[in-house]
């Protein structure tokens, strides 16, 4: 996005607007997914992360696609869209996930984005009965 | 001072007799330094035990704690995170464990000073202060899934040599909710008289006007407490915690003026080293 968007710019210098907009309605946006926000923070390791996360997606062609979570078969969310979609869950893992944007007609992974999970008390080494942590 | 080093000496020849008896399983957990900093910063509202003694400045109202847990070789300085106040910091010594117990010796006070300041609100200037409660405890802590009990007998050590004895018992379970912590507690401390006659009695010869001559004798105090943490950001966490104190009626009639339930609270935030 960003080298279009300077590409744009270079263009522009040059007197040429017109073009610049035609050819960036022209050319296919990638497909992307992405999460926000993207990281889940629980207090110590081991404990089950809550959160909720909102998918921004947006494909190059109409069409039905879905939200898959690793290692899931059964899709999270699915619907018809043109190009863009938004998709509102609750986080719930141990670990850091990832979750991908299947294009529905052909069962092909197009997109991906992954969730991380984070501690505060990193230092869980330790045995329980030191009961530091 | 040197009451101090006398403790933490016999600390440390208890902890090396024991020492040899560990199982090399546990030795070389132990081998490795373990130890976190947190830095606390909040605002607290907090009843004196001293009925006179107020928060006045606004600085009084803002809390600001390092807390240090660090373990080595079966030693310790542990905060108590399952309690709201995170500057009770013990120092000790594991003396051995097993899956779901632990025996320590450990190093804490049980009793907060008496300032020339605190006397002086009080009206009772021409007492003398009252140092810290110094125990020498051993501590057994029985922990289950999501709880965890512990109980401490400990020599109690003020005023130059004087002696007395503290039992300290707390329960506090642990109800993880989401990514909240949040514990509920509850316990009981039984002081001997000689402790409580040493920190709210008055002596003979200090009796004055409405500070008549008092020896309460032995005496308990029963502490309830809510404290939660949540994670903000990866450093970061929310606490907030209430406490609630009461004192036996033999404590509170003190004439130097003592509440007979104390509130303690607290909201804000820690940063994790």
């Amino acid at each position: 996005m960003y080298s279009r968007v300077i590409g744009c710019l270079g263009l522009l210098y040059l007197g040429g607007i017109s073009s610049c907009l035609a050819n960036e309605r022209a050319s296919p946006l990638s497909p992307e997914l992405s999460a926000m926000p993207n990281k889940c923070v629980a207090l110590r390791k081991g404990r089950t992360c809550f959160a909720k996360i909102t998918l921004r997606f947006r494909v190059s062609h109409p069409g039905r696609y879905c939200i898959v979570e690793q290692d899931k078969k059964q899709p999270l969310y699915c619907e018809s869209i043109d190009r863009y979609g938004l998709f509102a869950f609750e986080f719930q893992s141990e670990k850091k996930l990832t979750y991908f944007l299947v294009d529905a007609t052909n069962q092909v992974n197009i997109a991906s984005t992954i969730i991380d999970v984070a501690w505060v008390h990193k230092k869980t080494s330790r045995k329980r009965r030191w009961r530091i942590f | 001072m040197m009451k101090l080093f006398g403790v933490v000496a016999g600390l440390l020849l208890c902890s090396f007799a024991a020492y040899g008896q560990d199982n090399e399983e546990k030795t070389k957990d132990s081998d490795v330094w373990h130890w976190e900093v947190q830095m606390h910063v909040g605002g607290v509202y907090y009843e004196n035990p001293l009925k006179h003694v107020e928060q006045e400045e606004f600085i009084d109202y803002i809390e600001l704690i390092f807390s240090f847990d660090l373990y080595y070789k079966g030693f310790f300085i542990q905060s108590n995170r399952r309690r709201s106040n995170p500057a009770e910091i013990d120092f000790g010594y594991q003396i051995t464990s097993g899956d779901d117990w632990a025996l320590d010796v450990i190093l804490k006070n049980y009793f907060e000073d008496i300032s020339q300041s605190d006397l002086d609100d009080s009206n009772a200037s021409h007492l003398s202060t009252r140092d810290n409660a110094l125990g020498t405890a051993l501590r057994y802590s029985k922990y289950f899934d999501n709880a965890q009990y512990t109980v401490e007998a400990a020599t109690v050590n003020f005023d130059e040599g004087a002696n007395g004895w503290a039992v300290e018992s707390f329960y506090s379970h642990l109800i993880p909710y989401r990514n909240w912590d949040i514990y509920l507690g509850a316990g009981v401390t039984f002081f001997s008289a000689n402790t409580v006659n040493y920190y709210v009695g008055i002596e003979e010869r200090d009796a004055i006007g409405h500070l008549f001559a008092y020896r309460p004798g032995a005496a308990y105090e029963i502490e309830a407490e809510a404290h939660a943490v949540y994670p903000l950001a990866e450093d970061w966490t929310l606490r907030l915690g209430i406490t609630k104190s009461y004192l036996s009626d033999n404590l509170n009639d003190s004439p130097i003026g003592i509440r007979a339930n104390t509130t303690y609270m607290k909201l804000g935030v820690s940063y994790v080293f």
